[in-house]
């Protein structure tokens, strides 16, 4: 049977690679489960949780005494082990960073939960170790591929600029491009940058990112853990095209009342986490920029800019009926500038740029049996203004997403874990530019979508040797008639017990898209529009191939090669008439292949990975096929944790990227300005004549970054004082060329991205 | 505006500049710019190549074109505009002609008159470079068929109808019904002088109102662009697509793109306008005593000049430490044409500024100076000096120049303030109102 399976699945693939392929294997795989519930169970399931907050414990080491039985917890705590004797059982569950259990397993019982006490000191190097257990627990347990998880610990010891930062973190991790220093932006398998979800503890969020994309919103203190999947992504995720980063927040501290604290040269942050009366547990992270206080302090000049941002995590254990958890986010960038002053004749003139993302999102996690069953609710939303007041011009876009979804996961046994969902969303973006001044509204487009769907996520271990996890996802979008289904399978096949190929083939769609021009360097925030009978629903067809190997269980070393499409992306049309909602984008097409290698340490006192891509990707717009902004052939990215001198630790990351594209110019022209009055041109404006669309490519980019710290425990603090260099050798990468056509020979000038920058901060922990 | 925000974020980004590359010329791309304007019988394209870093043939230019020429002028190019449509002009084609060169070098302008343009009929623009390259582009003429052009709680009765504008409270409002219009443009220029752009912006509705209190946003000093005391000649153009889009868009200097371009085999805009003018009279709020009604006078029972300002004060401190703007109305100084003398009439507005006066060493609040242009039946430009007294009449220097600057009168007039604001910050009822009973009179 596993045999015919894999073949078909094989066949499948090769050919019309997927309604055939993934319906054939969920039909084969239902097929099979039915008859498994019929069957006398001759394994133990059960599921480890935290006693705090409910929270699966992943990676918990589950073994029967007496026996050689053993098994590790999933990613949702779930494990099972043969009963080598029904009649008497005593197991012992040891999870890092909990006290270990021992338990005596009833005669007759074949599931239980199993809840774990947290140690009362949870130090570092267990959320370290917490690092491979769950890449290796994922390799011998799931199909999956092109995921890579990052701990807490890792995010926060990655050099960056000025502060750590999540999502610099993850533009260093394979099948990533980070067109520049200046973006936390990134472009994942030849993908855009609106292409990648990003979700804090299941919730979405629009725009992560404060100083027009320069920093991330998370705080990496806050996060537990996060997985960047950059293809073949499971049926459980849906709305993007090319990515998924999943973020869990950490639930708080059970055992007492903690806190952490950071000050760096941009921001002072303040983290608090405990417990609270009853069995529930709180966390709470604050943070702020100080340079405008600084400023105002010291000098008489304003700098009119500030972000912040409010990151909170309540986990409410209710017992039998699981664990509630709450997760709020609410983050603020401001900028407001006085232009004018207010006098007899004139009234005061601002201009205010405030941008910012909030969110509030609730979780329930029902136990039964041995199965789950989620429900989620979340409000979502970014807005933005930008204007100049009172009165005289305001930019306003808004984009909203309200959703709520429920999926239950099964682990009927055999082999078998099964999750279905069903959610819904709605999404309500507008976008508006107004004039009070000049009584105009020169735009205003509302979008208005749902989006049904439905999803089926089989994990189905075929055999020993062989893993197979077809799904599907069924999704509805009336305001633009779309129904789509998008068939996903992912396979592998142990050549080892520490080596295997892997495949994994899908279908995705993205009803929500960015009107930013992808060509600009930097994404200061994406200004969202969603489907309707104008808008269309973009897709892509995802085809993964890989190896995955481990050597000495704790180096992973994985090769995937890819292609991508990319059908009805939606890009900007500048000659968009504004008074009408419908012509506001142009659709454009393109491919994507490459092949992403890395080779990572998870454990030990050096460790770190070595990323490489290849990738090549093109787009077909108007007629035209050019390169993308970010088809960069090679990538490579190392990061290396390691013991530094004088007692600190130490973090280097060299970087490599060979050239970007861009437009080149070929000239300038004057465009003039007409004169009604008189009839005449009267003035003139000296303006580009761009080459062949990203015809030109940039020199090859190149950093080095360090990074020291320390950690010194005094009266109950934790002092953790660091030094970082960012790009060490001082290069100077190229950000932008400026031409100039007017004069002869001809000359080009630039600017670069950021030369050598030292920056300090202090972190501590109490 | 996301351009703009991109740009704001830029400019607050450290990095360093790099090292001056020498490269090799780029293409020389073939530039044309032509808006056809139905209220005017010339009509002309402006042909040039893109600067690519060679600068053979280049001649000097200016920005003022006609007369001026552009710096890589094409020459010898067969410029033609062949209409469709019904009409008379059905089929016609037409030669614009290359200005003659100036000084030697080719003026890169072509000019004629067109059969006469109708509003929503096509008109293709076909050029052919002497060596060979075609260019073609097409514009629908748009025509304004009905208007409603309003302020101050009047309507515009005629083109060029002077309509009040108080500054604080009036909003200026011009709204068309079109033939093919795509967009509206507003230039608002001084009236005595077309180089003073003020404002312009456009819309792509067939609608503008403009408030009376905007203020340049981008001037730190708060530029005004309503001053009361002067008068302003309101231009109101329809305009077709392309000259729409040409107007509304750039090169974009970081991505290239971004500039919506309707020509053919080359770069630029051929467009069409149907164009109204109107003037408005601005008056405002008055606060200062010094603000209010002048008369100024020759000595005698009879004299020859006979003036009245109204002033008002502003605080755009371009003009002067304590800047003001007027209008004047009267009679000036008699011309002299074909041995015949003529009345001045004057009805203008002019500027000036308190705190300094010739023969007035220290700064005196009351010593002022304010000129003003006269332009029929002979151009001369008035200067009116001295030192105010608030409660009696005081001398008023005049000096009458002409265009060339040759001064043709020097006289001392008797002045009197006849009006001020009332002593608190409201606004003064008598005199507003009195210049708002003036608003009518054009200059």
């Amino acid at each position: 049977m596993t045999k015919t399976t894999s073949a078909r699945a094989r066949r499948a693939m090769h050919g019309a690679w997927f309604a055939g392929a993934v319906a054939l294997a969920v039909t084969l795989s239902i097929g099979r489960v039915s008859p498994l519930y019929s069957q006398q169970l001759r394994e133990l399931n059960g599921q480890v949780l935290a006693t705090s907050d409910s929270s699966p414990v992943a990676g918990a080491l589950v073994e029967a005494l007496g026996s050689a039985a053993r098994s590790l917890s999933d990613r949702t705590g779930r494990f099972s082990i043969p009963r080598p004797d029904p009649e008497s059982l005593r197991i012992t569950i040891r999870a890092l960073g909990f006290r270990t259990d021992t338990l005596a397993v009833p005669q007759g019982r074949d599931s239980l939960t199993v809840f774990l006490v947290r140690a009362a000191v949870q130090l570092a190097p267990v959320e370290v170790e917490a690092g491979p257990n769950v890449a290796r627990t994922r390799f011998e347990e799931l199909a999956q591929l092109s995921t890579v998880t990052l701990s807490a610990p890792e995010l926060r010891r990655v050099p960056t600029i000025l502060e750590p930062d999540v999502l610099r973190a993850i533009q260093l991790l394979p099948g990533t491009v980070a067109r520049n220093d200046f973006s936390t932006g990134y472009n994942v398998r030849g993908g855009e940058s609106d292409q990648n979800l990003v979700q804090l503890d299941g919730i979405t969020v629009f725009n992560p990112s404060h100083l027009g994309g320069l920093f991330s919103t998370f705080d990496p203190d806050a996060v537990g853990k996060a997985d960047f999947v950059t293809g073949g992504f499971p049926a459980r995720y849906s709305g993007r095209l090319s990515s998924v980063l999943d973020i869990v927040i950490r639930s708080g501290d059970s055992t007492r009342v903690r806190g952490a604290g950071q000050l760096s040269l941009l921001s002072s942050k303040l983290l608090l986490e405990g417990p609270l009366p009853g069995s529930g547990t709180f966390l709470v992270s604050a943070r702020r920029t100080y340079l405008d206080a600084v400023v105002s302090a010291f000098t008489k000049e304003v700098l009119p800019y500030y972000f912040t941002d409010l990151l909170a995590k309540v986990a409410v254990p209710t017992g039998r009926l699981g664990s509630v958890a709450l997760t709020g986010y609410w983050g603020r960038d401001a900028l407001n500038l006085n232009l004018v002053d207010s006098t007899e004749l004139t009234e005061r003139v601002d201009l205010k740029w405030n941008w910012g993302n909030h969110l509030l999102g609730a979780a329930w996690t029902l136990p039964l049996g041995a199965g789950e069953l989620l429900t989620r609710a979340a409000a979502s939303g970014f807005s933005t203004t930008l204007g100049l007041f009172p009165g005289l011009a305001r930019y306003d876009n808004t984009a909203l997403l309200f959703n709520a979804g429920s999926s239950l996961s099964l682990s009927p046994g055999n082999g078998h874990a099964l999750q279905v969902g069903v959610a819904g969303e709605r999404y309500r973006m507008h976008e508006q530019i107004a004039t009070a001044a000049f009584d105009q509204v020169l735009l205003d487009n509302r979008y208005r979508t749902t989006v049904w769907s439905a999803f089926l996520d089989e994990q189905w271990s075929v055999s020993r040797r062989f893993l197979l996890r077809p799904g599907m996802r069924l999704e509805h979008v009336p305001q633009a008639r779309f129904v789509g289904f998008s068939p996903r399978v992912a396979a592998k096949l142990f050549l080892s017990r520490d080596a295997a190929v892997t495949a994994s083939a899908g279908r995705y769609y993205q009803p929500v898209h960015s009107v930013w021009d992808p060509e600009l360097p930097i994404t200061v925030y994406e200004f969202w529009i969603s489907s309707d009978r104008d808008v269309p629903v973009a897709r892509s067809d995802h085809l993964v191939l890989g190896l995955e190997s481990w050597i000495r269980r704790d180096v992973q070393v994985t090769v995937e090669g890819y292609r991508k499409t990319f059908d009805r992306l939606v890009t900007p049309n500048r000659a968009q008439d504004l008074s009408r909602q419908g012509d506001e984008f142009i659709l454009a097409n393109g491919n994507a292949w490459g092949f992403d290698v890395l080779l990572r340490r998870h454990a030990g006192t050096v460790r770190g990975w070595v990323a490489y891509s290849f990738t090549r990707t093109r787009r077909t717009s108007e007629g035209i096929s050019y390169p993308a902004a970010h088809d960069r052939r090679h990538t490579v990215n190392v990061v290396v944790q390691a013991p530094g001198p004088f007692r600190s630790s130490l973090a280097v990351r060299w970087g490599y990227g060979s050239p970007l594209p861009y437009t080149g110019f070929i000239g300038q022209w004057d465009h003039r300005r007409y004169n009604a009055t008189d009839h005449v041109f009267d003035d003139s404006s000296e303006e580009p004549v761009a080459g062949p669309r990203n015809g030109a490519r940039y020199p090859y980019y190149s950093r080095l970054d360090a990074g020291l710290r320390w950690s010194v425990q005094k009266r109950r603090v934790t002092w953790e004082p660091y030094f970082q260099v960012v790009n060490a050798y001082n290069r100077r990468n190229v950000f932008l060329y400026f031409f100039d056509y007017g004069n002869s020979p001809p000359t080009r000038t630039g600017v670069s991205q950021l030369p050598l920058l030292p920056t300090f901060g202090l972190d501590l922990r109490f | 505006m996301r351009r703009a925000a991109l740009f704001l974020l830029l400019s607050a980004i450290a990095g360093c500049k790099l090292t001056e590359t020498t490269l090799s010329p780029g293409e020389r791309t073939i530039v044309v710019q032509s808006v056809l304007s139905l209220r005017h019988r010339d009509q002309f394209a402006v042909l040039e190549y893109s600067f690519n870093g060679d600068t053979a043939g280049r001649v000097k230019g200016g920005n003022r074109i006609p007369p001026a020429k552009p710096q890589l002028p094409i020459p010898g190019a067969l410029v033609t505009i062949t209409h469709e449509g019904t009409g008379a002009c059905d089929g016609k084609v037409d030669t614009l002609l290359e200005v003659p060169p100036v000084g030697g070098a080719p003026s890169g302008v072509y000019a004629g008159v067109p059969c006469a343009l109708a509003p929503g009929r096509r008109a293709k623009l076909k050029i052919v470079t002497a060596d060979g390259r075609a260019v073609t582009a097409e514009t629908v003429v748009p025509g304004i068929e009905g208007r409603t052009v309003s302020s101050g709680g009047r309507f515009a009765r005629f083109q060029l109808d002077t309509l009040p504008l108080w500054r604080e409270r009036d909003t200026l409002r011009i709204a068309f019904s079109a033939n093919n219009g795509h967009g509206v443009e507003v230039e608002v220029r001084r009236a005595e002088r077309h180089s003073d752009l003020a404002l312009d912006i456009f819309n792509d509705s067939v609608g503008i109102a403009i408030p009376g209190t905007l203020v340049n946003p981008f001037d730190s000093a708060g530029e005004i662009i309503f001053r009361p005391g002067r008068y302003y000649l309101i231009t109101a153009v329809l305009t077709d697509s392309n000259y729409f889009d040409f107007m509304r868009s750039i090169s974009d200097p970081i991505t290239g793109r971004g500039f919506l371009n309707h020509i053919n085999g080359g770069i630029g805009v051929f467009g069409s306008v149907d164009v109204e003018q109107y003037m408005i009279r601005v008056v405002g709020d008055r606060h200062d005593p010094r603000e209010g009604l002048y008369r100024i006078t020759e000595r005698g029972s009879n004299p020859n000049i006979n003036l009245t300002l109204n002033l008002y004060l502003t605080d755009d401190t371009r003009f002067g430490p304590e800047p003001f703007s007027g209008f004047v109305t009267g009679v000036g100084q008699p011309v002299i044409v074909n041995r015949v003398p003529q009345t001045a009439i004057v009805n203008v507005s002019g500027d000036g500024s308190f705190g300094a006066a010739p023969g007035v060493a220290a700064l005196n609040h009351d010593a002022f100076v304010y000129s003003f242009d006269v332009v029929a039946p002979q151009f001369r430009r008035y200067t009116l000096s001295g030192v105010r007294a608030a409660k009696d009449t005081f001398p008023v220097s005049l000096v009458i120049t002409t265009q060339g600057g040759s001064t043709v009168l020097r006289s001392t007039l008797l002045g009197r303030q006849t009006s001020s604001p009332a002593p608190s910050n409201q606004a003064p009822l008598v005199p507003n109102a009195r210049a708002d009973s003036e608003a009518s009179q054009a200059p």
